[in-house]
């Protein structure tokens, strides 16, 4: 479904942000690409999302890869975004969110439209009387839902989280983990999940690609990589994560 | 707290409508002459008098709304629109185009708009389009400064990149969401400007450089009521001259208002 | 028991007409780390903030705290001015709204310290020191630099340093790892608990991430709404927690079921204080309520090794 080879990002000033990454996600997969600040991992997800270009390396999506055309590769790849708050339009309904998009991208008539997106608020648990109201009306964990919505709404093969759901409270955070897990089983979309989580990752994907500073530290399936990983900072980056038990160390000391 | 806007808003509302229903409003013809009847005081006939021809200053002063309106309004409306639409596309193409655009605003706002108008209708002729059109165009830069300066910040949140990655084009992303989000902006700006225009407008034609006589128009009311002023007969220039104050501080004091209202949902 | 270090005795804050706090009864004895966990609007930070009186404006207080016996908001200006700045230090969730952009990091470390009357040189020897000691490499180098030169996680030492320059006996922290990277965060908390030990200082340490709190506290306090829910050792955290709503939020997390399995979550958003029904003010949410729940307001009794706010007995 969506094959990367080789990318490399280099901006203005001679920055490294991508450099020789190399993924893949099946039709109906879930990857995630893990790492910490600064370690490329939202430039990649950008560049597959058309939001940056690549210095080089190629991005195959359904296999083509020239995708010039915005409105059909939008079809195809969707994006939701870290921040809930700021990533719908404060001045447009959650229904006429939803209907523009359809509108854009699919044939429906206006009966068939107004359908559609009750249809899609049910799909991620959204009561259809809020599809009047404005972004400033909704939590956090509602935003959430209604940009998920949005990234549906035209019938992607690929949709990248980019941190969907790091700034939400934990329980919100669990309804909304839910709800990606069930919608992907309900509409077979791929997933290509961009986290510093790793207990988010072990909840929602299938195989994971740890990044770190641009480069690619190791890959593989979540099971494994999680429970034997091979590199020394994936089992530094394990090993940070609070857990019962967890005694905190500094012997991780870096420049 | 809430009395200086509604009175605000109502001096400005009366003021439109004056202007609008001027015909109908005004007890005489505004430039009805009447040599005999020069300097009548304040009676129930003229209810603030006549000027030194005998016209019946009240209907002139209403009158006199019109064009001191419509020039002002002309001016913010051709200067928002200009000024929105290079502000937006600076903003959203960037680089080269924005740096273009924004040393142009610099230079045109290098220029005090009135000395601007004041050289234009000097230059071109007296009446109303060229002041109207010289002043509009040393608007712009005034309205497309704040307006990119919004733009821009406007354009990095994250809804604007939803957008993009929505496959929308930057047409339907720029009028459909980058505009009306900039609209209450938009229109504090121009009800400021309304303002600053029409004291501009009011001092040309105070100059003798825009609307000639015997046109019924504030600032050229002021001036005309200079010579009575010396024969003691003070109440042309008076009268005109409230009406402008009272007219720009009420609009003035609505943008002000209005900006306060929008401050939080811009930011 | 001794006299508690700090002792919020049923703290009720309103801003305006808006309830932030409705209730709020804690112990922070001296040397002890007690975390204070919640999910937003909680008040948690509310709670944080009423110890230095740095509310913000319009709030009103009633209920005490008292530090060290006295109580915070009876305090002259130069008692409170004092208690800021020796006895209490507070470290934030971002560092660089803590420093001063322009200035040096030698020169934000000094200052406290040349403030308790230490001469220049002095002064700096103990900003070098305060820097090794949390784990800060390269330290003449750091005093010169300026905090757009170093990341976050240093930056935050950095603070820390500070915060410690004045040998506090109370540690406030606000969230001070959330802005920080995982392997940061975990050296950053390993400091700070480090720290705390040797210099025998307490510490109320407010976080969302209950994990987290529990690897640096001896005490868990859980806020939602407005009140403490419950309270237990932090050892007993997933043994002995009883209030359904602590429960739940130890049992959403995502590294807690197997892969595929769903997370257990709460219905509803969190609520606010001014939105609480009569009764428990979790009632609305919580998959156990009864009637009583919504019309009684539960007491934090004492329950096992901890106390909770719940009418019922939930088996665990």
């Amino acid at each position: 479904m969506l094959e990367v080879r080789d990318l490399r990002k280099v901006f203005k000033g001679g920055f490294v942000a991508v450099d020789g990454v190399s993924f893949s996600v099946p039709a109906g997969g879930s990857l995630a690409l893990v790492g910490e600040s600064g370690s490329g991992k939202t430039t990649c997800a950008r560049i597959v999302t058309g939001l940056e270009r690549a210095t080089s390396g190629t991005v195959l999506l359904n296999g083509a890869t020239s995708l010039a055309d915005r409105r059909h590769r939008a079809s195809v790849v969707q994006m939701v975004f870290q921040d809930p708050y700021q990533s719908l339009d404060r001045r447009q309904t959650v229904r006429s969110c939803l209907v523009e998009v359809l509108r854009h991208h699919t044939a429906l008539d206006r009966p068939a439209r107004e359908a559609r997106a009750g249809e899609l608020l049910d799909l991620v648990g959204l009561d259809r009387r809020l599809g009047e109201a404005l972004p400033r009306a909704l939590s956090g964990g509602q935003r959430q839902r209604v940009a998920i919505a949005r990234a549906l709404a035209p019938g992607p093969k690929l949709l990248v989280l980019d941190e969907a759901v790091a700034a939400l409270d934990v329980s919100i955070q669990a309804q909304i983990l839910n709800l990606l897990v069930d919608a992907r089983a309900a509409t077979g979309v791929a997933y290509l999940f961009i986290t510093h989580d790793l207990s988010v990752v072990r909840h929602v994907c299938e195989d994971v690609v740890v990044m770190s500073r641009g480069a690619v530290v190791e890959s593989g399936p979540v099971e494994r990589v999680l429970t034997e990983p091979s590199a020394e900072y994936t089992r530094r980056l394990i090993g940070s994560v609070p857990r019962p038990g967890w005694v905190p160390s500094r012997a991780v000391s870096r420049g | 707290m809430t009395k200086v806007p509604v009175a605000a808003g109502t001096v400005c509302l009366v003021v439109v409508c004056v202007a609008i229903a001027a015909p109908w409003l005004a007890p005489h013809d505004p430039n009805a002459v009447n040599p005999l009847n020069a300097y009548a005081p304040a009676s129930a006939q003229h209810l603030l008098g006549t000027d030194d021809l005998g016209r019946d200053l009240l209907s002139r002063l209403i009158h006199g709304a019109r064009t001191s309106l419509t020039g002002p309004l002309i001016v913010v409306l051709a200067a928002g629109t200009v000024g929105s639409t290079l502000a937006i596309t600076a903003a959203w193409f960037g680089g080269w185009f924005d740096n273009l655009i924004s040393r142009a605003l610099d230079v045109l706002f290098a220029f005090p708009g009135l000395v601007l108008a004041i050289t234009v209708a000097a230059l071109f002729g007296t009446g109303f389009v060229t002041p109207v059109a010289a002043l509009s165009l040393a608007f712009v830069p005034v309205i497309a400064r704040v307006m990119r300066a919004a733009a821009l910040r406007e354009r990095s949140l994250p809804y604007i990149e939803a957008l993009r990655v929505q496959g929308f084009s930057g047409w339907h992303i720029c009028l459909r969401h980058l505009l009306p989000n900039l609209a209450p902006l938009l229109v504090v700006q121009a009800a400021i400007g309304f303002g600053y225009a029409m004291i501009d407008l009011a001092a040309i034609s105070f100059l003798g450089l825009g609307l000639q006589p015997p046109s019924a128009d504030w600032g050229l009311m002021i001036a005309n009521g200079q010579p009575s002023i010396l024969a003691g007969f003070p109440q042309q220039s008076v009268a005109a001259a409230v009406a402008v104050v009272v007219t720009v501080v009420a609009f003035t004091a609505l943008a002000e208002r209005l900006a306060r209202r929008f401050g939080g949902d811009l930011r | 028991m001794s006299m508690p270090l700090l002792r919020f005795e049923s703290l009720r804050v309103r801003l305006g007409e808006r309830p932030i706090l409705r209730d709020v009864t804690l112990d922070v004895h001296a040397g002890e780390a007690v975390g204070l966990v919640g999910e937003s609007g909680s008040g948690k930070s509310m709670t944080v903030k009423s110890v230095v009186r740095q509310l913000p404006e319009g709030a009103t207080v009633a209920g005490k705290v008292r530090f060290g016996g006295a109580d915070v908001h009876a305090m002259t200006a130069a008692e409170l001015r004092r208690m800021r700045s020796r006895e209490v230090a507070m470290v934030f969730q971002d560092p660089r709204a803590t420093v001063n952009p322009v200035r040096t990091v030698g020169d934000f470390l000094t200052e406290v310290l040349r403030d308790q009357g230490l001469g220049r040189a002095e002064a700096t020897r103990r900003a070098a020191g305060l820097l090794a000691e949390v784990g800060v490499d390269h330290v003449e180098r750091r005093l010169g630099q300026r905090p757009y030169e170093l990341s976050g996680g240093l930056l935050q030492r950095v603070v820390i340093a500070a915060a410690l320059a004045g040998e506090p006996r109370l540690i406030l922290a606000d969230e001070p790892t959330t802005a920080l990277d995982v392997t940061t965060q975990e050296e950053v908390v390993a400091i700070l608990n480090e720290q705390r030990h040797r210099r025998s200082a307490a510490l109320l340490f407010i976080s969302h991430d209950l994990e987290l709190a529990a690897a640096v506290c001896d005490r868990i306090a859980v806020m939602y709404a407005g009140e403490i829910v419950e309270i237990l050792p932090a050892g007993r955290l997933h043994s002995d927690a009883r209030h359904p709503y602590t429960r739940a939020l130890l049992r959403s997390r995502p590294g807690t079921v197997p892969p595929g399995e769903r997370l257990e979550t709460v219905p509803g958003v969190p609520q606010s204080a001014d939105a609480v029904p009569a009764g428990c003010v979790f009632a609305d949410r919580c998959p156990h309520a009864e009637e009583r729940c919504r019309s009684v307001r539960p007491a934090l009794l004492a329950i096992g090794p901890g106390s909770a706010a719940c009418h019922l007995e939930v088996p665990c």
